[in-house]
C-alpha cells in the first residue's frame, strides 16, 4: 500500500463570534497519494475553501482549528509554530487562488517575486534562482519566458496571470498544491488550456493536487477522486466515476441534476429547493434534511459514514439506489 | 462597400416576419481622447493618435417576438456592449436600432414613456441601490411612468415579489439582507416592474451556485410563458444557453461569427471557433479527458488582427484569412457562419 502524501483526519475549524459558533469545517477526513488529483466540490459557504486554508495553516482569528490532524508525509502540521509552518508553506505545500492578484504583488516585477520565493526555501545563487524561475514560466506555457520575467503583473492578461501564479506555486516542487477555484474567473478556452497544463504537470512531477471548485463538470474531466462538501461536512466521496455515475447522497444527486446538460431542453430544470443553511444555525443531524425529499425523523441524528465499497463513502440514512450494476 | 456582405443576412431576417428588435449594422467604438500633455506634445510634432477600441464592429442581429436568443462569447468579445446597446444604455457609433421596424430614440432623450426593453444585470449586488428598500427599488419606476398609482405601489410590488418567488416580507428589506439567489430575483422583479416586452439578461445567473442557478433559470422560463417575454440571453456558459435559447449567436472580438437554431448549432458547429468552444466546455463525462486547447488568447481589440479576427488562433487558417474578412453567409437553412472554409 502506497503511503499517502496528505492525511487529513477529523479536521474541525470553528469561527467564534458574538452570534455563536460557526462550524466552517466540521470533522473532515481524507487522504491523498502522490500524483493524485482530488476534486473538492461544494457550493459557496460549504467550507471547501476553509478546508484548504486550514491545511495551509492560514486560519486567522476568530477562526481556529479546534480538533483533528493534518499530516504531510507523516509530519503533523496542526499546532506547529508559525516559524516552522513558514518553512513548509510555499515549499512543501503551495496554494493557488481564484484571483491571481491575491498571489501577486502588483508593484513588484514577476522576477523579483519569483526569485524571492526560491531564495526563501532553497540555498542557491540569485542567478540560479532566476534560471529556476524562467524554467517554471516556460513549463506553464508562457511564450518568451525570459522577457516576460521582467514584466509587472498588470502587463499580463487574466489567463497569463493565473499561469504565473501556478508557476510560482510549482517553483519549489511542492508535494501538494491546493487550487481554490483557479479557473472560475477565466474563459472556457483559457480554462481548458490551464486544466491541460495542470494535468500534465501533476503527472510529470508527482505532485498531489486538491482542486476546490463548485463545478462538478470541471472535476469530471480532471480529477481521480472527488469529495462533495455540504455545510462543513464531506457528505460523499469516492472515485470520480463512482460519484458522478452513481451518486448515493441526495445532495450529490441533486447537484448533478442541476447541470443543464442533464436536463431536457425546454423543460423546467431539476432543482434543489431552498438554499444552503446559515452556518450559525445549522439544523441538527443531517444539515441537508430541510432541502431533502427523502428526509425522515431519522435524519435528526447525524448520519454516520457508510462504506459502499471501492472507496465510495457517504453520510446518509436514505441513500439513492445504486444505479450501477452490482459487480 | 464595407458592409456589403451583410445584405444577405438582412434579406434572410426580412424574409421572415418583422423582428421585434433589430440591430442593423451597429458598431460601438470607444475612443480614449488625448490628454492635455499629449495634445501639447502633438503640437510639437509627436506622433500621437487617439486610441480606439472597436467593441462591436458592424453587427446585425434581429430578435423576433417570443424568441430566446442566446449570445455567447468570451470576455472582451463585446457581448455585454451589444446587450447594453440593445437596451439603449450605450449610444450607437454606427447603424440603427429598430423596434418593430421603427427607429428607437436613445434612452434619456425620450420623454414620457418607459422603454419596452429592460435589462437584468450580472451582479445584483452592484445594480441594486444598497440604500433603498425593495419597495422603492422595484416600485419607483412604475410609479414614475404612471403604470400604477402611488398608493397602489406596495400592492403592486408585493404581487411582483410573489411572482418571482420572494416572501411578502421582502418589501421593507434592503438588498444586503438577501442571499445571492434572492438578490437575483429582486433584480428580475425590478426589470419586470415596468411591464417590458423584451429582457436583456447579461450573465444573469453566472454568479449563482449551481442549485440556485437552476431555480433562477426555471423562473426565467416560467416568466417567458406568463408575460410573453422575448429574451436576449448573454452568457459565456454553453450549457445554460443550450437549455434556454431557441437560437444561438456566437461572437468573437466584436463580430458575430456564427448564428443558428440551438440544436443545429450544437450538433453541426461550422465555424472553427464554435467547434473549439464546444469541444472545450467541461462536461459531466467521467472519462479522463485530454484538454485540447484553442491556442493563444483573445487578441487586443485595440489592434484586432486583419481579415478574419480568429485567424491567429485558428487551426485551419490559410493565407486568405489574414487578408480578407469572411462573408457571413447562410450555409444551411437559418444557419449562418463567417468562415472562408465554406466555399469560395
Amino acid at each position: 500500500m502506497e503511503k499517502p502524501v496528505l492525511e487529513v483526519k477529523n479536521l474541525t475549524t470553528h469561527f467564534t463570534s458574538r452570534a455563536g459558533i460557526g462550524k466552517a469545517v466540521n470533522g473532515v477526513s481524507f487522504s491523498l497519494k502522490a500524483g493524485e488529483i482530488m476534486g473538492l466540490v461544494g457550493e459557496s459557504g460549504s467550507g471547501k475553501s476553509m478546508t484548504g486554508f486550514s491545511i495551509m495553516g492560514l486560519i486567522d482569528a476568530p477562526g481556529k482549528i479546534v480538533d483533528g490532524s493534518v499530516r504531510l508525509n507523516g509530519r503533523e502540521l496542526v499546532g506547529i509554530g508559525e516559524e516552522q509552518m513558514r518553512s513548509i508553506r510555499g515549499n512543501k505545500i503551495a496554494m493557488i487562488f481564484q484571483d491571481p492578484m491575491m498571489t501577486l504583488n502588483p508593484v513588484l516585477r514577476i522576477d523579483t517575486q519569483m526569485v524571492e520565493t526560491v531564495l526563501a526555501h532553497q540555498n542557491v545563487s540569485t542567478a540560479m534562482a532566476l534560471q529556476i524561475a524562467c524554467n517554471a514560466l516556460r513549463r506553464v506555457g508562457i511564450p518568451s519566458a525570459g522577457e516576460r520575467l521582467s514584466c509587472y503583473p498588470h502587463q499580463f492578461s487574466g489567463g497569463m496571470r493565473q499561469r504565473v501564479a501556478i508557476a510560482i506555486a510549482m517553483l519549489n516542487n511542492p508535494e501538494l498544491i491546493i487550487c481554490d477555484e483557479p479557473t472560475t474567473a477565466l474563459d472556457v478556452t483559457i480554462q481548458s488550456q490551464i486544466l491541460s497544463e495542470m494535468q500534465k504537470l501533476c503527472k510529470e512531477s508527482g505532485t498531489a493536487l486538491i482542486w476546490i471548485t463548485h463545478d462538478l463538470s470541471v472535476v469530471a474531466g480532471l480529477a481521480d477522486s472527488v469529495s462533495v462538501m455540504y455545510a462543513g461536512r464531506i457528505v460523499e466521496s469516492g472515485t470520480v466515476r463512482e460519484v458522478i455515475e452513481s451518486p448515493r447522497h441526495p445532495y450529490t444527486h441533486g447537484l448533478l441534476g442541476c447541470a443543464p446538460s442533464r436536463n431536457v431542453r425546454g423543460r423546467p430544470m431539476q432543482q434543489i429547493p431552498g438554499m444552503t443553511p446559515q452556518l450559525l444555525q445549522l439544523p441538527s443531524g443531517c444539515a441537508f434534511r430541510d432541502r431533502c425529499a427523502r428526509a425522515s425523523e431519522l435524519c435528526r441524528v447525524a448520519p454516520h459514514l457508510v462504506h459502499a465499497g471501492q472507496g465510495h463513502e457517504y453520510r446518509c440514512f436514505h441513500p439513492m439506489e445504486n444505479t450501477r450494476e452490482a459487480a | 462597400m464595407k458592409f456589403e456582405h451583410n445584405n444577405m443576412e438582412i434579406q434572410a431576417t426580412a424574409s421572415l416576419a418583422q423582428p421585434l428588435l433589430e440591430m442593423r449594422r451597429v458598431s460601438k467604438r470607444f475612443i480614449k481622447p488625448l490628454d492635455a500633455a499629449a495634445k501639447i506634445a502633438k503640437l510639437f510634432g509627436a506622433r500621437l493618435k487617439e486610441e480606439t477600441v472597436h467593441a462591436v464592429d458592424g453587427v446585425t442581429l434581429g430578435v423576433h417576438a417570443g424568441e430566446v436568443v442566446g449570445l455567447i462569447g468570451e470576455s472582451g468579445c463585446g457581448k455585454s456592449t451589444l446587450g447594453r446597446m440593445a437596451v439603449g444604455l450605450h449610444s450607437l457609433s454606427d447603424g440603427a436600432r429598430l423596434w418593430r421596424g421603427e427607429d428607437m430614440v436613445p434612452l434619456g432623450r425620450q420623454r414620457g414613456g418607459n422603454s419596452p426593453i429592460q435589462m437584468v444585470f450580472q451582479d445584483p449586488h452592484a445594480s441594486l441601490n444598497p440604500r433603498l428598500r425593495v419597495r422603492d427599488i422595484v416600485g419607483e419606476a412604475p410609479v414614475v411612468h404612471g403604470l400604477v398609482a402611488k398608493r397602489q405601489q406596495d400592492d403592486y410590488v408585493k404581487s411582483l415579489l410573489e411572482r418571482v418567488g420572494l416572501p411578502q416580507t421582502a418589501l421593507t428589506r434592503f438588498p444586503h439582507q438577501f442571499s445571492g439567489g434572492q438578490r437575483a430575483r429582486v433584480g428580475i422583479a425590478r426589470a419586470l416592474a415596468v411591464k417590458p416586452e423584451f429582457l436583456v439578461c447579461d450573465e444573469a445567473v453566472a454568479a449563482l451556485d449551481v442549485s440556485i442557478q437552476a431555480q433562477v433559470l426555471n423562473l426565467f422560463m416560467a416568466l417567458r410563458e406568463e408575460f410573453k417575454l422575448t429574451y436576449l440571453f448573454i452568457s459565456h456558459d454553453l450549457g445554460v444557453v443550450r437549455h434556454l435559447a431557441d437560437r444561438v449567436v456566437i461572437m468573437y472580438l466584436g463580430r458575430i461569427v456564427e448564428s443558428a437554431p440551438t440544436d443545429e448549432l450544437y450538433s453541426h458547429p461550422n465555424h472553427p471557433y464554435t467547434q473549439g468552444l464546444l469541444a472545450e466546455a467541461p462536461t459531466l463525462d467521467v472519462r479522463k479527458k485530454t484538454f485540447i486547447a484553442i491556442k493563444g488568447e483573445l487578441p487586443s481589440p485595440l489592434a484586432p488582427p486583419s481579415g478574419c479576427h480568429f485567424h491567429p488562433r485558428c487551426p485551419h487558417a490559410m493565407a486568405r484569412c489574414s487578408i480578407e474578412r469572411p462573408e457571413f453567409r447562410e450555409i444551411a437553412p437559418m444557419h449562418f457562419s463567417a468562415c472562408h472554409l465554406n466555399g469560395n
